[in-house]
């Protein structure tokens, strides 16, 4: 006879009420438990399609809580913890220079702690800082230093509401600055005391940055040391703002654009010289790593050059990969990492645009497909497939870009189709002009060329009339009705393109 | 939506068994020493500072 148990999984499940109203641990033990049965029963039924899918989306949706809760924790001796130890916010800290120093009207560097200084004694500590030293001196990556100076949080520079550049900080481990003044005492015990390769990195870095200021002007070499080597921090204001105004800044980063450009560029070289295909894209990618390292490995970086790697891998294992699921294992990958990129602004736009490329690109082409056959030219098509990619990318990150810069640009359109090809070239010289050295006279004045050209046309872009629109406030409901609106113009054009033909995809 | 062959399954399940373990050894080894909140921790910090 079957028992009548209710009272059993009532009183389990009043069990699990308690234990998740105890506290974030006993919700972490909970969703810990509830993982690994997951984990376990997805791996015995594996043979169960359906079963096996609800399985594992329940499964990858518990991992995201744990691994942005991991993420979430302090170690007991973090900075956060010894600071409220603290009676004053002058301190002394050790601790090794963890990044590229940058050097304004003040040396900035993240500084990862080891000791500070409290009430006399010294005690372990864990952590990073930012620093902001003000005073002569020659600090490199890798430096052992003692510092004194005044922690604080970082100051907010937005007038925007909706960036914050604490946030920005605290996304990459960082929630103090420390301001190291002129007549503060500073001690450089020793020197690289880091990763012996990314010294190397950044001894060719700053070589490189500093072939390109002496064979340029100060302006375009600030423009190449973007595009090229990622340093951003010597873009004249003007330039920003015609790049800015023209929905072009994107070139301004080291984006998927200018990894993808240096890769296809590095790929045709090598597949000239004999050896297996397989033997290139191995090649392509370790350059892709190395020349991520190269470009100080920030996130936006980083980011790029782990799409690049994904659809660089995707080709080497030969299998038929849709492009949107190699974009979205990009997305998967650069969560693990770091969950908090969700929030970045640059991964929301970057995943965007490509995003937006794929699903729209190849409709638009049906659309002009008559046009194009009835006109049959090279240059006409390009100028098509330009202007499809620029609609399709602009049509992807137009709501973000309204929502977080004010700002809509419709010349991006038009300014797109001259500002990629332009880049693309500067890029190109570039490189060439820091690979080969005895030419690099020659490269330079096609740089100028080529980065004036450039400037020029974006400052002309500019001026037209309903060049950018300034908004006054857009908010997040304003965007949600957006993308409602591009996903609609995206199933009509689906549909639209399978009544053409069965090939549109 | 999972029209995945065997081999690709274990692969899925061997990427989930590591972020579970990666995750749950990342905090175990800081020891729940605190949760961070961004937002009250640097209220906290100006307060006293």
């Amino acid at each position: 006879m079957r028992r009548h148990l209710p009272f059993v999984w009532i009183v389990i499940v009043f069990i699990g009420g308690i234990m998740t109203h105890v506290g974030q641990i006993a919700w972490l033990s909970v969703l810990a438990i509830s993982a690994s049965l997951l984990l376990a029963t997805a791996f015995f039924f594996r043979r169960e399609q359906k079963l096996f899918g609800v399985l594992m989306l329940c499964l990858f949706l518990i991992l995201g809580w744990l691994c942005t809760h991991s993420r979430w924790l302090f170690a007991a001796d973090h900075i956060y913890f010894q600071k409220s130890k603290m009676d004053s916010s002058q301190i002394v800290a050790r601790g090794i220079v963890d990044g590229e120093v940058r050097s304004t009207n003040r040396l900035s560097f993240v500084f990862s702690l080891k000791e500070i200084e409290i009430n006399g004694h010294w005690q372990r500590t864990s952590g990073k800082i930012l620093v902001n030293l003000f005073q002569d001196l020659k600090v490199r990556y890798g430096d052992d230093m003692v510092l004194t100076g005044k922690l604080h949080a970082p100051f907010e520079f937005s007038k925007s509401k909706k960036f914050s550049y604490r946030k920005y900080l605290g996304r990459q481990g960082i929630y103090f600055v420390l301001s190291v003044k002129k007549i503060a005492k500073v001690q450089i015990l020793r020197h690289n005391q880091s990763n012996p390769l990314l010294t190397q990195l950044y001894t060719w870095r700053h070589s490189a940055s500093a072939t390109l200021s002496k064979h340029l002007r100060p302006y375009e070499a600030a423009l190449m040391q973007a595009m090229v080597l990622g340093e951003r921090t010597r873009i004249p204001q003007f330039l920003k703002d015609i790049f800015a105004k023209t929905g072009t800044a994107h070139i301004l980063a080291i984006s998927g654009l200018n990894v993808g450009i240096v890769v296809a560029v590095l790929f045709l070289i090598l597949r000239m010289l004999p050896g297996p295909i397989k033997l290139t894209y191995i090649l392509t990618l370790g350059f892709v790593a190395f020349y991520v390292l190269l470009t100080g490995a920030s996130p936006s970086v980083v980011r790029a050059g782990i799409m690049a790697a994904v659809f660089l891998a995707s080709f080497m294992i030969e299998r038929e990969t849709d492009s949107i699921n190699s974009l979205a294992f990009a997305a998967f990958l650069l969560l693990v990492i770091d969950p908090q990129n969700f929030l970045d602004i640059g991964f929301q736009l970057s995943f965007l645009s490509v995003l937006a490329i794929l699903l729209f690109y190849s409709y638009f082409m049906k659309l002009c497909e008559p046009f194009l056959k009835e006109h049959p030219n090279i240059v006409l098509k390009f100028l098509f497939e330009s202007f499809a990619v620029s609609l399709a990318a602009t049509l992807g990150v137009a709501g973000l870009i309204a929502y977080y810069f004010h700002m809509v640009t419709p010349i991006s359109l038009v300014a797109n189709i001259f500002v990629v090809p332009l880049s693309t070239l500067a890029l190109i010289l570039g490189i060439g002009m820091l690979v080969l050295d005895w030419f690099a006279p020659l490269f330079a004045i096609c740089v100028r060329l080529v980065l004036n050209g450039m400037v020029w046309i974006m400052a002309f872009c500019q001026q037209l009339p309903m060049a950018y629109i300034i908004l006054k406030d857009v908010n997040a409901w304003s965007v949600i009705s957006y993308y409602c609106f591009v996903v609609l113009l995206w199933l009509f054009l689906r549909d639209i393109a399978a009544s053409a033909g069965p090939d549109a995809d | 939506m999972f029209n995945l062959t065997q081999q690709e399954r274990i692969v899925l399940l061997f990427i989930a068994g590591v972020i579970l373990v990666g995750s749950l050894l990342q905090i175990v080894s800081k020891q729940s020493a605190g949760f961070r909140d961004f937002l009250e921790l640097t209220e906290r910090i100006e307060t006293k500072l």
